[in-house]
């Protein structure tokens, strides 16, 4: 025998305890099975009577929950001893059950009430699921990576030059990283490009990514199929790529053949090791295929910052500490590398430092905000729509006093009246939680689709549990908010007994209408702030339409297009064909001019070198400013309408020309060269002052990186190449073509193209006005989304405020009616009602104002030429606010004043 | 008390608590059919049985003190009301109607 004495076991004891610990009945059973466990343990040993424990106790737990559940009561009555008379169980969920029977036919009855509060409600529930959905996928969700709270990326910055605020990370800086930094467990490079894919005689231009091999063990992350190439592989230049698994879905039908193929990927013959899972989308989501590449410490050459560096730090490690180790690492860098004194001035001049960021907000920081004010948004929205349902159930609740009334003198009390009400608040926002979802489901789709571009993890973004759980209580909540203040009011002993006593419907009391009129002030608060914010976005829209990029967009088309290495192997063979090509696109019908650039204005990021200008005015310590700079055709400034201000526009033979031409920006000759001629000054990107650029010509700003952004100083180089660069080619430039009619020239090009004797992918086809507007759907998506969000807000805030005067009317009829009996002036009424109606909403709009006044700084990164304080549009948004509230206010007023004294007062 | 049928389980549940006398509680009961019934017994469908058993009026019963080896649990006793007997009767002589004369097959008492 078991000295220990083994207990039974003990979640089941316990669950069993909770069952049946309540009765007598129930406790016998207990005994029972306790006694009966201890004889098996003295007889049979302690597994078996375990066991046999575990057996028995599981179905009386079965057979009670049962019993409970089906409300037959087994072993649940605390009765006395011998035959006494067992009152049936009291049956909760059975009375549950009733209540709603009773509700969904009491709902029944009134379809036009269940259906507009169904509606109202599934308006607001839809609305939070899909925004929900949104910010669910792409700020709550974890990152799809191995122990995402681990991953930094790392930064640089170098406030002492003229640089961004943060930029990317050289590829040296990784190496000592990696090696030296204690709190780095691992870490990678990555970095976007556009690059051409050949599958046979198929050319396709992919999102691609250049990253060394250690990213993929930083991140945690190893291929679906077939396997991560080795560093020796890679260093050999067997050149492996890994491709994504919709590539593999798309080129190659899902084939596992693929492994082991050659293709041709970034102008190289490469060969296919493995397929990644459909949830790798790192770095973009259209990433397609990844270069592995190790950097090779000998053959580093210092300087290139245009990379991007994902960190995982050791366990335990947050990102100040690894900053603090990365600090002296940068430090060492000018010492390391002191072979380059430009690199290490640059370096000790701009204050180099290393920035770290959580990977997470790096990559989804700057949705942040928008995304979560479209959530307060549908929140507001939501709460007015409950606002509204609450409205109408008041109105119902008026209704029905004498049938609760009723009810309370035949017993029930009150918890049992607001049963009444809650069943049917639920199965109301039951009704507006189902058709929300549906709602979403439909809206989700279209939400996503006028997302902005480059939103990151859109691809995350479903319905899934999460967004079923919010959605859920939301629904409950909804109930909660619209269902249980009528039902606690309604049911209040007090209103009952004045129910018994009057038996006449006279006004309702005051406290009853001010419970209403504060939802209605409530309401148009909230709409009020949805009116100014969206107002303030639409003028920031407004703004933003009317700036002058510098170009005319209208009617010019542009493109690239990625000839093969093979066949345009030199500058000088490139330089002919495009030339060539160039002029095949200008015989083409209603062409007016033809272009190319490298960097197309707003679509691509310029790059910057720091310049030495000659006779310039630079800042102390800035001989050398970081100056962004393009290579346009000839023609590329007449094609886009940009004004030559001074000089000319470069001409064929400036390319390859002995002197080397530029020519500058405005902006660039204003800042530099103030006050004097920049003609004929010169400029150059050289080490030692060779290989000077003449600049002739000055053109018109434009705004490279967005409307919003005030044009930078810039400085264009001939298509072909600068001066002293004979190995300059530009391989995809952006072609621009201005036309009479660009969007009907599409056609034409393509079948241009497709007539040469080298297949070339032709990509980014877009008109410059699709650019233009792309720029800015950041903007337009939030006005939108906000703006569809205030309509909704005003047209359910407006429906409240009518509603309730209605109400309020028809219950004061007899009043009104005695009112003009006694010879009160229809103006006079009127004007009653009016003021009762706008004296609410005006209190609302009072109230809105300041909470606006409050808040719209909140939207200050989207605002653009606007305030948030801009008078203008709170002026105007009140006034809207109070037109509309006047309407609603305009029909109840008319009916007040139709109402027949003779026949109200025979009524009373 | 309106005539009400029992079932197979229900007969024997009421025999065992009639063999225990003064010892009818729901371990002994079912240690009783056990042994001599020889059926396993789930204590939920026993204890469902003997509720159903008290509401139709079969038995009832009474509370005993609780002793240690229960956990400090009370112990139900049971009894069969005469309703309960008469109830068995029936069935016990369709039974013995039926099976006289057929010892030799069954086997039996008097054999």
């Amino acid at each position: 025998m078991n000295a220990s004495r083994p207990s039974p076991p003990r979640w089941l004891h316990a669950a069993l305890k909770k069952l049946l610990a309540d009765s007598l009945v129930g406790r016998s059973i207990l005994g029972d099975l306790q006694e009966e466990y201890q004889r098996r343990l003295s007889a049979e040993g302690a597994f078996a009577a375990r066991a046999w424990y575990r057996r028995e106790a599981a179905g009386v737990l079965l057979r009670g929950l049962a019993g409970r559940l089906s409300d037959r009561g087994y072993w649940r009555d605390s009765q006395g001893p011998p035959g006494g008379v067992r009152k049936q169980g009291d049956g909760r969920m059975k009375q549950c059950m009733e209540e709603f029977k009773l509700a969904v036919r009491s709902l029944l009855r009134s379809p036009g009430f269940a259906l507009a509060a169904v509606l109202t409600l599934s308006l607001g529930i839809g609305a939070n699921a899909a925004v929900f959905s949104v910010v669910n996928g792409v700020l709550l969700d974890p990152l799809p990576f191995q122990d995402p709270d681990r991953l930094v990326i790392i930064q640089s910055s170098a406030p002492g030059v003229n640089a961004p605020p943060e930029f990317g990370v050289a590829p040296e800086f990784c190496f000592h990283y990696r090696n030296d930094a204690e709190a780095l467990e691992d870490a990678g490079l990555y970095d976007n490009i556009g690059a051409t894919l050949r599958v046979g005689d198929r050319a396709e231009r992919l999102r691609m990514a250049q990253v060394t091999l250690s990213l993929f063990s930083t991140l945690g992350v190893s291929p679906a199929l077939g396997r991560l190439p080795s560093a020796e592989e890679v260093k050999q230049g067997v050149d492996p790529i890994l491709i994504s698994h919709a590539l593999w879905t798309r080129q190659f039908g899902n084939d596992p053949e693929v492994l082991g193929r050659t293709v041709e990927a970034a102008d190289r013959p490469r060969v296919i090791v493995g397929v990644m899972g459909p949830e790798f989308t790192f770095p973009e989501d259209e990433t397609q295929v990844w270069l592995p590449y190790v950097i090779d410490p000998d053959q580093l050459q210092p300087g290139n910052f245009s990379r991007s560096m994902v960190g995982r730090v050791k366990e335990g490690v947050e990102p100040p500490e690894l900053l603090a180790q990365l600090v002296p690492i940068a430090n060492r860098m000018p010492e390391i590398y002191s072979s380059a004194p430009r690199y290490v001035d640059f370096l000790t001049r701009g204050r180099y430092r290393p920035v770290v960021h959580p990977l997470k907000e790096f990559l989804v920081g700057d949705l942040r905000r928008p995304l979560w004010i479209l959530l307060a948004t549908v929140l507001v929205v939501w709460m007015i729509a409950c606002a509204n349902v609450a409205n109408l159930f008041f109105v119902r609740a008026e209704g029905r006093q004498h049938e609760m009334a009723v009810r309370s003198a035949l017993g029930a009390g009150r918890v049992r009246l607001i049963r009444v009400f809650s069943a049917e608040a639920l199965l109301l926002s039951l009704g507006g939680g189902i058709a929300g979802s549906l709602l979403a489901w439909g809206a989700v789709p279209a939400l996503l689709a006028s997302a902005p571009p480059n939103t990151p993890r859109l691809n995350n973004v479903h319905l899934d549990a999460a967004v079923l759980a919010f959605t859920a209580a939301v629904t409950v909540a909804s109930a909660l908010l619209f269902g249980l203040v009528p039902a606690l009011r309604y049911s209040s002993a007090g209103i009952l007994r004045q129910l018994h006593c009057s038996g006449r419907k006279t006004t309702a009391g005051r406290q009853r209408q001010w419970g209403r009129a504060a939802l209605v002030v409530a309401q148009s608060a909230m709409a009020m702030v949805l009116l100014v914010s969206s107002g303030l976005l639409l003028e920031s829209f407004r703004q933003l339409a009317g700036v002058d990029p510098g170009y005319d967009p209208e009617d010019v088309l542009t493109f690239q297009i990625a000839p093969p290495n093979e066949a345009y192997p030199t500058p000088t063979s490139l330089a002919a064909f495009h030339r060539s090509f160039m002029e095949k696109i200008s015989g083409l019908p209603g062409v007016e001019s033809v272009g190319a650039i490298r960097n197309l204005p707003i679509d691509e990021g310029v790059a910057g070198r720091f310049w030495l200008l000659e006779g310039a005015v630079t800042p102390a310590g800035q001989e050398r400013p970081l100056i962004y700079y393009n290579f346009a055709s000839p023609d590329y400034f007449r094609s886009m309408g940009i004004e030559v201000l001074s000089g000319r526009a470069f001409q064929e033979r400036d390319e390859h020309d002995e002197i080397g031409q530029a020519i500058v920006s405005r902006s660039m000759a204003e800042t530099f060269w103030p006050g004097q001629d920049p003609l004929g000054k010169r400029l150059s990107f050289g080490n030692d002052g060779a290989d000077w650029q003449t600049v002739v010509g000055v053109v018109e700003d434009v705004r490279d990186a967005g409307l919003r952004e005030e044009p930078k100083a810039m400085i264009y180089l001939p298509f072909m190449g600068p001066k002293g660069d004979d190995d300059w080619a530009i391989r995809s430039p952006a072609y621009t073509v201005k036309a009479s009619q660009a969007s009907s020239l599409a056609p034409l090009i393509r079948d241009q193209i497709r007539s040469m004797d080298t297949v070339m992918p032709l990509y980014r086809m877009q008109t410059m006005e699709e650019v233009v507007s792309r720029s800015i759907v950041r903007l337009s998506f939030t006005m939108m989304a906000l703006g569809i969000s205030a309509l909704m807000a005003l047209a359910l805030g407006t429906i409240g405020l009518y509603g309730v005067l209605s109400y309020v009317v028809t219950r004061r009829t007899n009043e009104i009616g005695i009112r003009l009996a006694l010879g009160a002036r229809l103006g006079q009424v009127r004007q009653m009602v009016v003021m009762q109606g706008t004296s609410m909403a005006l209190a609302g709009i009072i109230l809105g104002l300041v909470a606006a006044g409050a808040l719209t700084s909140l939207l200050h990164d989207l605002l653009y030429g606007t305030q948030p304080w801009d008078p203008l549009i709170f002026s105007l948004t009140t006034a809207v606010m109070l037109l509309v509230s006047l309407l609603a206010c305009f029909i109840p007023a008319h009916r007040a004043c139709r109402v027949d004294p003779a026949q109200s007062l025979r009524l009373e | 008390m309106s005539r009400q049928s029992l079932g197979e389980f229900e007969q024997l549940v009421l025999l065992a608590i009639l063999r225990l006398k003064d010892d009818a509680y729901g371990a002994g009961i079912a240690q009783e059919l056990e042994t001599q019934a020889n059926r396993r017994v789930s204590r939920g469908a026993l204890y469902s049985s003997l509720d159903r058993l008290e509401k139709k009026g079969f038995l009832r019963w009474e509370v005993a003190p609780a002793t240690s080896e229960r956990g400090g649990q009370p112990k139900r006793c049971f009894e069969v009301t005469p309703t309960g007997i008469e109830a068995l009767k029936e069935p016990h002589q369709a039974w013995l109607n039926l099976t006289s004369g057929l010892e030799d097959i069954l086997g039996g008492p008097s054999s």
